[in-house]
């Protein structure tokens, strides 16, 4: 077996947290300088943009509202949704990388910034699926048909660390089994 | 009856329909109808009922009318503006040939035909209506075509009386009017309405005349109302004897006929004894009519329902060639088409009616007793045939009943009840022809009601809604929540409980609160350090006498313990709007007062307004009110301000005015700039700043919303929040020139206003005052940097001396000298030196030469208004002025006066720079020391003066002579006309010496002068040369003795 390092949905979830959104503030502060750059002025109600761990700091605190980003609204991931279903052996269309994972945070932690929260929550249910569909039948045919190498677009992380010991583990025995035979 | 008797339905004109007649022919019936789709469909009655296109057009079809003479054909009236006639092809209807017969200027409304088949009558909308023979179908030649052109609006429908004398017309105006055919002069105007609509589209009701004959004498007319000034819609009945109104159909009995709908179309059975109505609800009304010598009595025989189907637009009798019933059509908005195919009516009887006590509109003699506005029946003497029917009105009546029941007909058009009867009603019998004002007053604008700036409108007006906004503004939102009562109080209305609640944009100011609203709040403010509440009683239930107004104050960090007080207005007061500043809270209320409060509770002042209260706002000391003073006008709302200054318990009138905004449009918002200035947008989105000056304050248009936000409809509901200064002060680049932005909030897209949850994202945007040629929208041009930077730093400031010095070179570069001169001018001593330096460079050595003059014209020149400001901090200058004068209003760079005695009190030595903003007044007295002359400019001019002049003279020199010093910079000087004596500063030791010796001749020749006549005594033997060598003898002496 692979002595890869074990990544876990947590590691995820913290890449994601790095991720720009909009808030608007409840409290006033200047320029703040973090390691992702330069935020602020802090203006309370006007949109400022921040880190979305920041955001979530100032959210459980109750110091600010979260505007929910452009792909996170019901009429994009409706389109999206559409475009999946339309083309089912088709390639992944392209997505935020992070969808799942910010999705999951943002409607757990901040659900009442989000409009029509619930939704939401079937719509990424939904692309999740079907993408996930999509990716599964592609690695069965490759294996099948014996492919040498694959080229995915558009996967995200998620999907990325859901497919990954599938994929692994199953090329792996496969050779262990040529090997054997 | 309330069954209907046995019917069929057909969909003919799926898209709405004109029109339909019966017809008969060679002993068939068929029905005819014609739509809005352009076509005529035939229904063989006597056949299949199948609907056959006779006619496929493409214009809308108004009316039909059959002519079987000369040959079977149709006519009907197109909004192509003609009337067209076909024929008839019984063989195969689809063939027809097509004739135009008239044209008119506009849509052709209606057009009928007498029974005797000599007349077409046809009426459009361009108003006339043409008499034509109906000879002219099959002619080709010229025939006579009789314009009638009384009506001044669309003409709706025309009807014939069997014998073809009358013709009856009624239009958009309003007016029933009755036309002799042979003459083709009117012979009557009724008016029917009183709106007058001038398209066929607004008024609701084709006002139908349809004329029946009940014997040879008279005819009736019918119209239905729809506009009628009584609440329940009638179709009322006109003899055309006298004009007189007989009676008033209804469908039922008083309280029930707002069930049936107005009524759409009548018509005349062919018998006339039936009169059939549509109503908009799908009901026919039949009623039945019966005349005999002395009265005529209307009964409501049946109604019809097809609730279902939607309004009666048209219905059509007709009777059966086979059984010689009665039949029925009636078409309906979305298409259908009702025939009732044998009717069975019964028609009433005068003698059968007489005893019956029913809901029956009339019951002749008992009614007129009792209160009925329904009371129908009148009497009309009928003296024979050979009555001339206009004369027999006046004559033969009755003494008594015919004014009483013009009376009662007069009253049932002015619901005045029986009991003032004996009231004489001033009113014209039978025509009602109204009369035009002789002088038309010009209509003007509604009256703007009062609002608080940055709320909603209250909850009456924004329907189901379950909260509303009291104030959104910099600090937070007020937000009054209705929700269910949990008790029913004694009156019927529930009551509703009203929950306020509180959120600040900076949670660090205070936490959200909630408070529970008993006193149902309707308006409210809030600052950094309180919460103004006001209202009264109770939204929904009447408002006791009792309910006092009431208005709360919540204070946030309160050190004592009182974080809440209360006042109550006096009875019948209101307050209308609210606003609060660094420590006052104003209250204005409708009875024209405004009251002030300290923010703990004391009442320190009133102020009765001259007008009606629209808004009221304040910040810090400021607080304007804006009220009408006169009525409003045709194109504004003519509204009038004052603005006020409050602090430390007094008030102190600043401003008054007419307050400035657009023309046609109302005040949405007023507030001020955190500099204190007035601020107001109107309904159009433009934003006006006022400068406050000694004579008041005058408006400038800073912003135009419309050109900013996207969506321009939404200029008059956004929410401006306020005023603020920047976020990021501005720095070295180009962009940011204002040191202020506005907040506003812009409602989404199909709500009347912004959503408040989730919370709205503020948007921003600063001044952009509207100069001309400016390049593209939000790249400022250099005169609106200039303008700007006065506004916000005031003139002697840094940046807008930089602007001044950018439009100075734009000028100069461009070759505009004498427009860099005149912006030079304004510069200050600094930058003008920069400005020749400039222009030296640029070897403009004229524009130098004038610069230089301007330099030192400003050098010297002192006025009253002469003040010199520390270049370098200037809004130091400008807080100082600020603190120093609380009473007086604050100019940003307008006036100096202000600031002078501000920088009195602090002395600065550093770098200095004179400067005179205002011109100088040639009458003032000109003693203003010149307190502040840098040292360094006073020694640099002393040494300079002292090189000059040979170190000996220069001294007295100084103290009165300016000429020399300005000749040392220039050879001669245009503006340097006042001159002013110099007072010294004590570093200036010797020109104190100077000053406290006595005044001694300068030049020798002057000493010889005076000396001359002494030497002249002392040795008069001497010539003159010799005298003049003992003067100079002299003279070196006393010049050695001095130095």
């Amino acid at each position: 077996m692979s002595d890869s390092p074990k990544i876990t949905p947590a590691d995820l979830d913290y890449l994601a947290m790095n991720e720009v959104i909009f808030i608007l503030p409840g409290f006033s502060l200047g320029r703040i300088t973090l390691i992702l750059g330069d935020f602020g002025p802090f203006v309370p109600s006007i949109a400022t943009k921040a880190p979305l761990w920041f955001a979530l700091y100032l959210k459980e605190r109750k110091l600010c509202q979260i505007q929910v980003p452009s792909w996170l609204t019901c009429e994009w991931l409706e389109t999206k949704r559409n475009e999946e279903r339309s083309d089912p052996d088709g390639p992944l269309h392209p997505i935020h990388l992070h969808y799942m994972e910010i999705s999951s945070i943002l409607l757990n932690h901040a659900s009442d910034d989000i409009p029509q929260a619930e939704e939401i929550r079937t719509l990424i249910k939904d692309i999740w699926d079907m993408r996930m569909s999509k990716l599964r039948r592609s690695i069965s045919i490759m294996i099948k048909e014996q492919h040498v190498h694959a080229q995915v677009k558009n996967i995200s992380y998620m999907e990325l660390f859901c497919i990954r010991p599938h994929l692994c583990n199953s090329l792996f025995l496969i050779d262990h089994i040529q090997k054997a035979s | 009856m309330d069954t209907n008797p046995p019917y069929e339905e057909f969909v003919t004109h799926s898209e709405g329909f004109g029109g339909c007649i019966f017809f008969s022919l060679l002993g068939r019936d068929y029905l005819l109808s014609c739509g809005s789709d352009g076509d005529i469909r035939l229904l063989d009655l006597s056949g299949e009922k199948e609907p056959i296109d006779l006619y496929i057009g493409s214009s809308h079809l108004y009316q039909l009318a059959c002519v079987s003479e000369p040959t079977a054909g149709v006519l009907f009236a197109c909004e192509d503006n003609s009337l067209y006639w076909i024929n008839l092809n019984l063989n195969d209807f689809s063939k027809h040939t097509r004739k135009i017969i008239t044209r008119f200027a506009s849509a052709v409304y209606c057009v009928t035909t007498d029974s005797s088949g000599r007349w077409i009558a046809a009426g459009a909308a361009d108003f006339t209506i043409k008499l034509i023979p109906a000879s002219a179908i099959l002619t080709t030649n010229q025939y006579t075509c009789h314009v009638l052109d009384t009506h001044s609006a669309p003409v709706l429908s025309l009807s014939f009386s069997s014998d073809g004398l009358i013709l009856c017309s009624t239009s958009c105006d309003g007016h029933l009017i009755v036309w002799c055919t042979n003459s083709r002069t009117v012979k009557h105007k009724i008016s029917v309405l009183s709106p007058k609509v001038s398209d066929l589209s607004l008024s609701s009701s084709r006002l139908v005349a349809a004329l029946s004959c009940m014997t040879a004498d008279i005819c009736f007319m019918a119209t239905p109302q729809s506009f009628s000034e009584e609440e329940c819609p009638s179709v009322p009945v006109y003899s055309s004897l006298d004009y007189h109104l007989i009676d008033r159909l209804v469908s039922n009995s008083t309280t029930d006929s707002r069930s049936s709908g107005t009524f759409h179309c009548c018509a005349w059975s062919p018998d006339s004894l039936y009169l059939a109505a549509g109503t908009a609800l799908g009901h026919i009304i039949i009623w039945s009519c019966s005349v005999d010598d002395t009265r005529v009595i209307f009964k409501r025989v049946s109604i019809l329902r097809h609730t279902l189907r939607g309004d009666i637009i048209s219905v059509a009798w007709g009777v059966s060639n086979i059984t010689g019933k009665l039949m029925l059509a009636a078409f309906t908005k979305s298409g259908y088409l009702i025939l009732y195919e044998s009717l069975e009516l019964t028609p009433c009887t005068i003698q059968a009616n007489a005893n019956q006590l029913d809901d029956s509109l009339l019951d002749g003699l008992q009614a007129a007793d009792l209160f009925d506005s329904q009371e129908s029946h009148s009497n009309i003497q009928v003296n024979g045939s050979n009555i001339n029917m206009e004369e027999s009105s006046l004559d033969s009546k009755p003494q008594t009943s015919p004014t009483k029941t013009d009376r009662k007909a007069a009253k049932k058009r002015k619901f005045v009840p029986e009991w003032e009867e004996d009231i004489a009603i001033i009113e014209p019998e039978y025509s009602q022809s109204c009369s035009e004002p002789v002088i038309q007053p010009e209509p003007s604008l509604l009256r703007q009601e009062s609002f608080q700036p940055s709320s909603w409108p209250p909850f009456s007006q924004i329907t189901g809604s379950e909260h509303v906004c009291l104030c959104y503004n910099l600090v937070g939102v007020v937000i009054s929540h209705k929700a269910p009562g949990a008790f029913e109080a004694e009156s019927e209305n529930k009551h509703f409980n009203f929950l306020i609640e509180v959120e600040f944009h900076d949670r660090g100011v205070h936490h959200p609160l909630q408070l529970i609203d008993p006193h149902w709040f309707s308006v409210g403010v809030l600052t950094d350090e309180l919460l103004v509440l006001g209202g009264s009683g109770n939204r929904n239930v009447k408002k006791q006498p009792k309910d006092q107004c009431l208005i709360q104050v919540h204070r946030f960090n309160a050190w004592d313990g009182s974080k809440e007080w209360n006042a109550q207005l006096p009875e019948g007061e209101n307050a209308l709007c609210l606003a609060a500043g660094r420590d006052w809270i104003a209250v204005v209320s409708d009875s024209l007062i405004l009251r002030l409060f300290g923010t703990e509770g004391t009442q320190f002042d009133l102020l009765k307004m001259p007008g009606y209260p629209v808004s009221t706002a304040g910040r810090g000391s400021r607080l304007i009110l804006v009220y009408h003073q006169n009525c409003t006008l045709k194109d504004s709302q003519n509204m009038s301000y004052y603005l006020l200054a409050v602090s430390g318990m007094k008030l102190v009138l600043l401003a008054e005015g007419t307050l400035v905004i657009s023309l046609n449009s109302e005040l949405r918002w007023i507030g001020f700039t955190s500099a204190e200035s007035p601020v107001i947008l109107d309904s159009l989105g433009h934003l006006e700043v006022g400068r406050v000056n000694s004579r008041g304050v005058i408006w400038a248009p800073m912003l135009d919303f419309s050109k900013t936000v996207r969506k321009k409809r939404n200029t008059h509901k956004l929410v401006i929040l306020g005023i603020t200064p920047c976020l990021v002060e501005p720095t070295e680049d180009e962009e940011s020139v204002c040191n202020e932005e506005i907040r506003y909030i812009v409602p989404s897209h199909g709500s009347h206003y912004p959503s408040l949850y989730p919370r709205p994202s503020v948007q921003v945007v600063t001044y952009n005052p509207p100069f001309c040629s400016v390049a593209t929208s939000g790249v400022l041009s250099l005169e609106q940097r200039y303008f700007l930077s006065t506004f916000c730093y005031g003139q002697v400031a840094k940046q807008s001396q930089e602007e001044l010095m950018r439009l100075f070179a734009l000028a100069a570069r461009s070759g505009s000298f004498q427009r860099a001169l005149e912006v030079g001018a304004l510069l200050n001593q600094q930058y003008k030196q920069l400005a020749i330096t400039y222009s030296s460079r640029l070897q403009l050595s004229m524009l130098g030469q004038k610069m230089n003059s301007l330099l030192d014209a400003g050098r010297v020149e002192i006025t009253d208004t002469a003040v010199t400001i520390d270049s370098e901090d200037p809004s130091f200058a400008i807080s100082q002025a600020e603190h120093e004068l609380k009473d007086s209003p604050l100019v940003p760079g307008e006036e100096i006066a202000p600031f002078l005695s501000a920088i009195r009190t602090n002395s600065t030595n550093r770098d200095s720079n004179l400067f005179s903003s205002a011109p100088a007044n040639p009458f003032k007295n000109q003693k203003a020391p010149f307190s502040r002359a840098s040292s360094i400019d006073n020694s640099f001019i002393k040494s300079v003066i002292q090189k000059s002049l040979g170190g000996k003279h220069t001294l007295s020199n100084v103290t009165d002579n300016k000429q020399q010093t300005s000749d040392l910079f220039s050879k001669q000087s245009k503006l340097g006309e006042t001159r002013h004596p110099v007072k010294q500063t004590e570093a200036n030791k010797s020109f104190n010496s100077v000053e406290s010796s006595k005044p001694k001749p300068n030049t020798f020749k002057d000493w010889l002068e005076q000396t001359m006549p002494q030497l002249e005594a002392d040795n008069p033997t001497l010539k003159k040369t010799e005298l003049i060598q003992i003067a100079t003898k002299k003279w070196r002496e006393e010049k050695r003795e001095i130095s």
